[in-house]
């Protein structure tokens, strides 16, 4: 048989486990900035440093939100960002098995951590977007909460963004979505957050063509 | 009778011919030919003899003479030097007969001689009694500065020259471990008294008598070097490893007759290396191309023949050496990438009227490797979304797509290692006068084929055929989306196959289809004939110059003779010469090429005037 080589982007029909600390498809990760200044921005790939990119975060800058494809920053040479104050910064992953951790700090100091991926704070938001129908048991580890997602199959409705604050507990104990649809999980508490989303039902899969 | 019976190579060069180029060189760099004090190159027209310079050497202002050290005058206090000059007013070369100059009486040309002219002037400052008057005027002022050392150089518009003219005869003799040269005899004309002359003339016998053996010592040594060819080494050109040497088949070698100097060479060592990596020329085409008829009767100035024999070792050695790569992607939305990289096997090739014939010459596929690539238009699957967090401003979440690198899709087909047998080429060779943009005028030589190629491509477009067939029914299989993704993906399926198919526009038949991309893509059907003959004829040429041919380059510096380096002024030699000499070149009046059924003939004459 001939081989093909084809970028079919098929790590998102695999995907179906979520983790918070990570950045990777169908996954992502936003960061408000909420003071002045410059920031250093380290991706890691398990523990090994990929690439730095530096953020200016200023009034006069004109970025509102800025979502960055770390395929694409790892490709690029350029490595310099701005945004405008009290706005998000986002990343996420376009294809690719591939995942990604973050940590931002300013470029004063080590120590003063505005972002790290793996503790989520509060006005943190994590973005995860449902592609295979099924149940999805939402957790959040550091906190002990618990959710219920169910991803209907596509029906042809308008696909809408919802959200979830994440308090001590989630906003809600079930939410339904159809196929395709994105939920934000908006961190509204002042601990450390880690959201583990977990397919469940593998009953309800419809089985895959050979 | 063949030019190369005897020999591989045949090489002649006319007396006239050389005489016009020494003419040529003599105009465009005069100061090879004329020494003077520096001063004179403020004043050339002093000189003993006018000198002929060109005028694009007057326009630049350059220096007509190379500057040499004054006379000193013996016994003057603060040390005095006059201007002096010295200058190779004619310098002629006459093969036999005897037709370039007029020989004194005492000497002869004899048969498989060569004899050599020179006219030379020299000349020394006098000053007039008015200049010699004023500098010793000033002398008296120099010799009242305390310890005054400078050397005065007494300024002279008078020179005082006398011209001699020598003749000299010689003969040569080479074999393939043989390099004889001899100076037949000496004559300085006119010279009185007669007792200096023979002085002279037995001097000059003894030098040469003495230095002849070290000059045949260093032929031999060259003779026998392996060359390596072009050098400097030209890495977008042929490397070529090459070693002649003289026959010893013929009685005369060199042959000094018909006002030639004939050389009979061998080839005894030839290799070569290239890489042909360019398809197409995408240099700049010519206005016009002319075959340019020749105006001049008689031997051409340079003839240069290669027998049969010869050429089939040239042949070989191309054989072995050359080989093509050729790597690019064409294309867009539907690309195909391909590396193909070839060599030349086996062949022979012929001599008959008016063409070569190539047969029996295989091209093996080293490398043919095809990937068809597609580029599938960019699918979302998950939108954006942006969400209004109050007080907060605004979040997106990324969308998600298939389908978003290029190629999407990609078919790498390899079929390297095959072999395909070129049955029959026949060329002539042709020579075009061309003009290009800018009044670039080029001499170049282009292969002209003259019957169709017939190359036979085993199986290719089947192959290609098989595979792709292969491919497509299993497309489906290959993409395996799940079924519980089908309903985000649906569309995007069929659009995969649509896209695919429109792109690359495949009809039921394949083969056909195969056949088409061959010609019309690739070339490598039947139309590789007409692009063949395009290539060669019309787009890259074998080998090209300009006109005039630039024999020696534009330079700020002076050239250094080492036998006249004493004689140099060390000062004014070094200096930066503003602005540069110009270059000198030669106007290629014709060149001709001829094939016949023993040899390929290559004829040139040298223009007049530039």
């Amino acid at each position: 048989m001939t081989t093909l080589n084809f970028n079919l982007n098929r790590s998102l029909f695999e995907k179906k486990d979520y983790d918070s600390k990570f950045v990777s498809v169908l996954q992502s990760l936003h960061h408000r900035f909420v003071n002045e200044g410059h920031y250093t921005c380290n991706i890691y790939n398990r523990n090994r440093l990929l690439k730095t990119i530096n953020i200016s975060v200023g009034k006069e800058n004109k970025a509102l939100t800025n979502n960055l494809d770390i395929n694409e920053i790892l490709r690029n040479r350029y490595d310099h960002y701005n945004l405008s104050t009290n706005n998000y910064f986002g990343f996420y992953v376009s294809d690719g098995f591939m995942q990604y951790s973050i940590s931002i700090y300013s470029s004063k100091s080590k120590q003063e951590i505005e972002f790290d991926s793996s503790n989520l704070r509060m006005n943190d938001i994590f973005c995860v977007s449902f592609i295979k129908p099924g149940k999805y048991i939402v957790e959040n580890r550091l906190v002990s909460a618990r959710m219920l997602v169910e991803v209907f199959p596509f029906d042809k409705r308008s696909v809408r963004p919802k959200k979830i604050e994440v308090k001590d507990k989630f906003e809600s104990e079930r939410i339904e979505l159809m196929q395709t649809e994105t939920l934000f999980f908006i961190v509204n508490n002042e601990k450390n957050n880690q959201i583990v989303v977990r397919y469940t039902d593998e009953q309800s899969d419809t089985k895959d063509s050979k | 009778m063949s030019l190369t019976q005897n020999c591989d190579i045949y090489v002649a060069i006319k007396d006239e011919g050389i005489n016009r180029t020494i003419q040529l060189i003599m105009q465009q760099r005069p100061s090879l030919f004329n020494y003077g004090t520096n001063d004179l190159n403020s004043h050339p027209s002093i000189v003993c003899n006018p000198i002929d310079a060109h005028g694009s050497v007057r326009a630049a202002g350059n220096p007509l003479l190379t500057p040499i050290k004054p006379v000193p005058v013996v016994g003057s206090s603060p040390n005095s030097f006059i201007p002096a000059c010295f200058q190779i007013n004619d310098f002629k070369i006459d093969f036999y007969k005897n037709d370039q100059f007029t020989m004194p009486q005492e000497i002869s040309l004899n048969n498989q001689q060569l004899a050599v002219y020179t006219k030379i002037s020299v000349g020394l400052g006098c000053p007039t009694p008015d200049e010699l008057r004023s500098f010793l005027e000033s002398i008296k002022i120099y010799k009242r500065i305390p310890d005054f050392r400078r050397e005065i150089f007494i300024p002279t518009r008078n020179l005082n020259c006398f011209s001699l003219e020598f003749f000299a005869t010689t003969s040569m003799k080479l074999g393939p471990s043989l390099a004889k040269l001899s100076l037949e005899d000496f004559e300085i004309k006119d010279l009185t008294p007669t007792e200096m002359e023979n002085m002279i003339e037995c001097y000059v016998m003894l030098v040469a008598k003495l230095m002849l053996p070290q000059i045949e010592d260093m032929l031999l040594k060259e003779m026998v070097k392996t060359r390596k060819l072009p050098d400097p080494p030209d890495p977008s050109g042929p490397e070529i490893n090459i070693k002649i040497s003289p026959s010893a088949q013929v009685p005369n070698n060199p042959a000094s007759e018909d006002d030639q100097l004939k050389l009979f060479l061998n080839i005894d060592y030839l290799t070569m290396a290239y890489t042909i990596s360019q398809l197409s020329g995408s240099g700049p085409k010519p206005i016009t191309k002319i075959e340019k008829p020749r105006i001049r009767t008689g031997p051409s100035d340079m003839t240069v023949a290669i027998s049969e024999d010869g050429f089939k070792k040239i042949f070989q050695a191309a054989i072995q050496g050359i080989k093509f790569s050729f790597e690019d992607t064409i294309g867009s939305t539907f690309t195909i990438h391909y590396k193909i990289v070839g060599k030349l096997k086996g062949g022979s090739i012929n001599f008959e009227n008016n063409y070569m014939e190539i047969k029996e010459l295989d091209i093996f596929w080293e490398t043919f490797k095809i990937t068809f690539g597609v580029d599938v238009p960019t699918i979302p699957i998950i939108p954006s979304g942006c969400l209004d967090i109050p007080f907060d401003g605004t979040v997106c979440s990324p969308g998600y797509s298939l389908f978003t690198k290029n190629p999407d899709l990609s078919i790498p087909i390899d079929v390297s290692g095959f072999t395909s047998e070129v049955t029959v080429f026949r060329a002539n060779l042709k020579t075009w006068y061309t003009t290009y943009a800018g009044g670039i005028n080029k001499w170049e030589f282009h292969l002209d084929p003259l019957l169709p190629i017939q190359i036979d491509f085993v199986d290719l477009a089947d192959t290609i055929a098989d595979k792709l067939e292969d491919f497509l029914d299993n497309v489906i299989n290959i993409l395996s989306i799940p079924s519980w993704a089908k309903a985000a993906v649906d569309a995007a399926k069929d659009l995969i196959i649509d896209t695919i198919r429109a792109a690359l526009d495949i009809p039921s038949d394949i083969l056909a289809w195969v056949q088409t991309l061959l010609v019309d893509v690739l070339d490598l059907n039947d139309n590789i004939w007409k692009w063949i003959k395009d290539f060669f004829d019309v787009q890259v040429a074998l080998f090209a110059f300009e006109d005039p041919l630039t024999v020696l380059p534009e330079t700020d510096k002076f050239t250094h003779i080492p036998a006249l380096k004493d004689l140099y002024d060390p000062v004014a030699i070094n200096q930066t010469i503003n602005p540069p000499l110009v270059p000198v070149k030669l106007p290629i009046e014709y060149i001709g090429i001829e094939i016949n059924n023993n040899e390929l003939i290559v004829k040139a004459d040298i223009g007049a005037t530039i």
